[in-house]
């Protein structure tokens, strides 16, 4: 229950039309497609349901709200384009503001010079990805996420790019952040901090403060109201056209090939040889289950191709990348042939029809939500090592799913992801799930729990990622003894009262 | 008196490596940067990270400062003291603890230096990527960890952030491992975690949040085939027009640009000083011995045959099809230079050997040292700037050195692109002979004009040592004033090399 003052205060600020305590506007923001949100409202938790909506249209105003918040011992949540997948902006206690951005949509800026565009939380990867492919530029990447999803809050969570081969993953590339603390002070980082240098530059003064903001922060600490992304060189024209963007057509300049193995390890061979041989912007081990339901236009067909083995088990995917000209292509194709030779891959060249929505998700989503069609979907596992790592995560991660009942891909391969030429890699395997049916969300979310929480007690290669305050507490005897009260520490050094996403990061004594 | 202090240190470290003699502290007192000189109390030489940790734990009851040194290499006041304390030089903790050959890492100290590092790397066909004006002596970690552009820094993954994970040891005297949790199996992994993006905050902290002991580095492998191509140019602008399009077609992995005088610097010929060149001693805490008439005369003579800037790339090729991918590479930076209207050489000045001389350099770098003999010592201004801003930056120098009547001919220039150029890491450098009291304090005082000139013009010191601290932190807004809170919740009493950043 907000109070009426604060009510009228924070009215004052965003204008009477962009806020609302109507009880059917706020439920609409305690649902999402996770399990703490499912669980919640199974339970019928009124924590989940947030006690305001407030819609700033700018940094002023989002000074406005966190001030009155701050003061008066309310909460509040950032949400970007709502495209959240693991419930990290649904409410967990009372007089919860959930802090709508939407109407924070502009691209401030795509300077060519530096290669960077400055943006609002609200712009979403397609149309960064329409604006700068115009100018021979991109951001680099896109996740297996719907191209309305917002670009910057994917980033800040260490979202994964296909392309995070040549890359990096997505938190290398944020070059500047402006941030408004609960207190209402602005907090610029890199050369933004100074007024004359402008957002070109992504470390320091020094200490770099821009870390504290990223990762599995979620909103804990301040609100991003602008970010400068690091954008890069582009071959590929204006791609694709809406007309074809259901089976988009490659961009121009690029070149993809997929490629079956008889079995993990020559498959982890050749992954491993393309990473090192510096070809190539990206380069991912192809989950069968992955492919098959994200290609298919139907979960009946998707149902059919996984009975029928359609997609090969362990299969990579690399798409080469003519930046400098067809002659580096050419060049590339060489490479990337005598590998494939000797490591006894076999090229699916028969696969480019069936997989030709796939060719668009490679730099654009257009297909990787379909694999949400049974309504949500979690991970089970996501590993952290080098690439020899994968037989391990794969033998791990199939023991949790076994032992827990389960829908539709049960022996599904991981989805790799080579990053940074090879020098780490990313393993993660998922679930599908229908939220509406309890005990097939119950189930998913036993398995989840298992794989995140139960099993980094061992000594895995996890990413203890949604759940970060357990995690925190497992991970000690590994990184030190006191790393949650270090990370309780800096919170109260930007939040002290914990007015930011509550307990999302940790939960601070009161 | 016996000073008890001083029998702690011994405790922890051994007799042998505490001291508090006055000349074993001069020589810790100054580098050849105009930051003041200033003693520290005592000196240790700590053997592990456990005697480390015993020191700052010691440091912390005393209230005492403690200033991390690694290598002796640093020209900015890093290492100097501001206000004494325990100068804790970490040159034994040298331990390269295993290179990983498959997974291109290695577990380092650190102690370790390039001249220790490169040659065991080569034994598995690797290289660690170095800084062009860092001497064979420096540390490795401290490089990476203070940011110093490496060579490759053009290449967006091979260039830059090198690491996994470190080891911090917090001021409390606890260890932190940054980055992804470590297995016992492996240590190269995501510099990300826990939690935060913490890699980035101890990044250019120079020692005030605690001490980094060792680091999991990314490697790279050696060359097996290399093409060094010269472009000149005209003038800072024109160069840096160059190098934004040649970058951003992603072409050559090392990629630097030296005005005239830098670049005869770098080859003229300083007899008898190889060995101080090679073991990373020819500049000493109170600069270089100055160049005699006839190297200065030698130099004019190279400088004089030299187009004012040239751009170096080097394209390099390992492992599969490498003489294949630079026949490319050169066809397209031939079609580069069609439309940038320049002209790809194989030397420049009629130097002969120039190639092999860039090639030594960008494996194990050392010959940058030269430049500081041009008069004794060498005052860089480091800062990064938008490619577009770069030609103004370099005039606005230019002019304030004519108002302190410094000869713009003897400005040393260096240029580095980052990420492809997204910006361009700029080394503008001044001359002068520190026992001469007038030509010091004049370049002093254009030192630090032409900084906040800089600044005011729109370029960025990431790593603000000595003045720069002021003039950066004075115009930063809250950013400094939330750096103290996090500073103070992390070391409350302020132990960590205090006086330095905003501290």
């Amino acid at each position: 229950m907000i109070e009426p003052h604060v009510y009228q205060a924070i009215a004052a600020v965003v204008g009477p039309d962009f806020i609302s305590d109507d009880p059917m506007v706020r439920q609409t923001y305690s649902k999402d497609g996770a399990f703490p949100g499912i669980m919640k409202r199974y339970k019928q938790d009124p924590s989940a349901i947030p006690d305001l909506v407030v819609l700033p249209a700018s940094t002023e105003e989002v000074q406005g709200v966190v001030r009155i918040a701050n003061r008066y011992g309310l909460k509040v949540i950032p949400i970007s384009t709502g495209a959240n997948m693991v419930s990290l902006c649904i409410p967990s206690e009372p007089g919860t503001i959930s802090l709508d951005l939407k109407r924070m949509d502009k691209i401030l800026e795509i300077n060519e010079d530096t290669m960077t565009a400055t943006i609002q939380p609200y712009v979403s990867f397609a149309r960064i990805q329409a604006e700068t492919m115009k100018r021979g530029l991109w951001n680099g990447g896109t996740p297996l996420a719907p191209g309305s999803c917002g670009l910057l809050s994917n980033i800040i969570n260490s979202g994964t790019w296909q392309s995070s081969l040549a890359y990096g993953v997505g938190l290398r590339s944020i070059a500047n952040l402006t941030l408004v603390l609960p207190n209402g002070d602005i907090l610029k980082t890199g050369s933004a901090t100074i007024p004359a240098c402008g957002n070109f530059w992504c470390q320091g003064p020094g200490p770099d403060l821009k870390g504290i903001f990223e990762f599995c922060n979620h909103g804990g600490m301040a609100v991003i109201v602008e970010a400068t992304m690091k954008l890069h060189p582009w071959a590929g024209g204006e791609w694709p056209q809406e007309t074809v963007y259901n089976r988009p057509p490659l961009p121009a300049n690029h070149r993809i090939y997929y490629v079956e193995y008889p079995d993990i390890e020559p498959m982890n061979e050749a992954m491993y040889e393309i990473a090192h041989s510096g070809i190539g912007t990206h380069l991912n081990g192809a989950s069968n289950g992955w492919v098959t339901g994200m290609t298919q236009q139907t979960e009946e067909l998707a149902e059919k191709r996984w009975h029928e083995g359609f997609f090969p088990r362990h299969m990579i995917y690399v798409i080469n990348a003519g930046i400098s000209s067809t002659r580096q292509l050419d060049h590339e194709e060489n490479v990337l042939r005598d590998i494939v030779k000797e490591t006894g891959g076999k090229f699916r060249d028969d696969l480019n029809e069936e997989m030709a929505t796939w060719h668009g998700d490679a730099f654009r989503d257009g297909c990787g939500s379909r694999f949400q069609r049974r309504g949500s979907f979690s991970s089970i596992k996501l590993g952290c090592g080098h690439i020899d790592n994968h037989r391990e995560f794969y033998e791990r991660s199939q023991d949790i799913v076994m032992r827990h009942s389960h829908y539709m891909f049960d022996e599904e391969t991981p989805w790799v992801y080579i990053f940074e030429r090879g020098y780490y890699a990313l393993f993660e395997d998922d679930t599908v799930f229908d939220q509406s049916d309890y005990e097939e969300a119950s189930s998913a979310r036993d398995m989840n729990i298992d794989g995140f929480v139960r099993t980094p007690k061992q000594d895995l290669l996890d990413l203890g990622y949604y759940y970060m305050e357990p995690v925190l507490t497992i991970y000690s005897p590994r990184v030190g003894p006191n790393a949650k009260h270090w990370v309780t520490q800096i919170k109260n050094v930007f939040d002290p009262n914990d007015t930011m996403n509550p307990g999302k990061l940790v939960r601070l004594e009161q | 008196m016996s000073d008890s202090i001083l029998e702690e240190l011994a405790a922890i470290v051994g007799k042998d490596n505490a001291s508090d003699d006055p000349l074993v502290l001069d020589k810790y007192s100054r580098d050849q940067s105009f930051v003041p000189q200033t003693r520290p109390n005592y000196v240790v030489t700590p053997g592990t990270v456990a005697e480390v940790q015993e020191i700052v734990r010691l440091a912390n009851k005393l209230l005492m400062p403690v200033v991390p040194y690694s290598s002796g290499t640093d020209f900015h006041g890093g290492a100097v003291p501001s206000i004494g304390g325990i100068l804790v030089n970490l040159q034994r903790l040298n331990k390269i603890t295993y290179i990983d050959e498959r997974n291109w890492h290695a577990l380092i100290e650190a102690g370790v230096t390039y001249a220790q590092l490169q040659p065991e790397l080569e034994k598995y066909g690797l290289r660690v990527a170095a800084p062009l004006t860092s001497p064979p002596s420096a540390s490795v970690l401290v490089d990476y960890i203070e940011r110093n552009p490496v060579v490759t820094a053009p290449d967006f993954v091979f260039g830059n952030e090198l690491f996994s994970t470190y080891d911090m040891l917090m001021p409390t005297g606890e260890l932190f491992t940054i980055g992804h949790p470590p297995t016992q199996k492996s240590r190269a992994m995501a510099p990300d975690g826990p939690a935060f993006d913490f890699y980035r905050l101890y990044m250019g902290s120079q020692g005030t949040f605690g001490i980094v002991t060792q680091m999991a580095i990314r490697l790279l492998p050696l060359p097996t085939a290399q093409k060094v191509i010269f472009i000149p140019a005209e003038t800072v602008s024109q160069a840096t027009h160059i190098i934004q399009r040649i970058e951003r077609k992603e072409l050559g992995l090392e990629c630097f640009a030296f005005n005239s005088f830098d670049l005869a610097a770098l080859v003229v010929d300083i007899p008898g000083e190889d060995d101080k060149l090679k073991k990373g001693t020819y500049v000493g805490n109170r600069g270089a011995n100055p160049w005699t008439e006839e190297q200065v005369m030698q130099f004019e003579s190279i400088r004089g045959n030299l187009p004012p800037w040239t751009i170096i790339v080097c394209l390099t090729g390992w492992a599969r099809r490498a003489d294949e991918k630079l026949a490319y590479q050169e066809l397209d930076l031939k079609d580069v230079a069609v439309e940038s209207g320049c002209e790809l050489k194989n030397t420049v000045g009629a130097i002969t050997g120039l190639s092999n001389i860039i090639k030594e350099e960008v494996i194990l770098p050392g010959r940058m040292q030269k430049r500081f003999g041009y008069k004794g010592s060498c005052h860089g201004l480091m800062f990064h700037s938008s490619p577009d801003t770069v030609g103004l930056l370099e005039a606005a120098i230019y002019d304030v050195a004519c108002k302190y009547n410094y000869p713009t001919s003897d400005i040393g220039g260096y240029l580095l692109p980052i990420e492809r150029a997204r910006t361009i890491y700029c080394e503008f450098d001044f001359h002068c002979n520190l026992d001469d009291a007038a030509e010091s304090q004049a370049v002093k005082a254009l030192y630090k004009e032409a900084s906040e000139v800089v600044v005011d013009m729109g370029g960025f010191f990431d790593r603000p040592y000595g003045p720069w601290a002021e003039i950066m932190y004075s115009r930063s807004g809250t950013y400094a004033e939330y750096l103290k809170k996090l500073k103070n919740k992390s070391d409350p009493n302020n132990i960590m090399n205090p006086g330095k950043l905003c501290f």
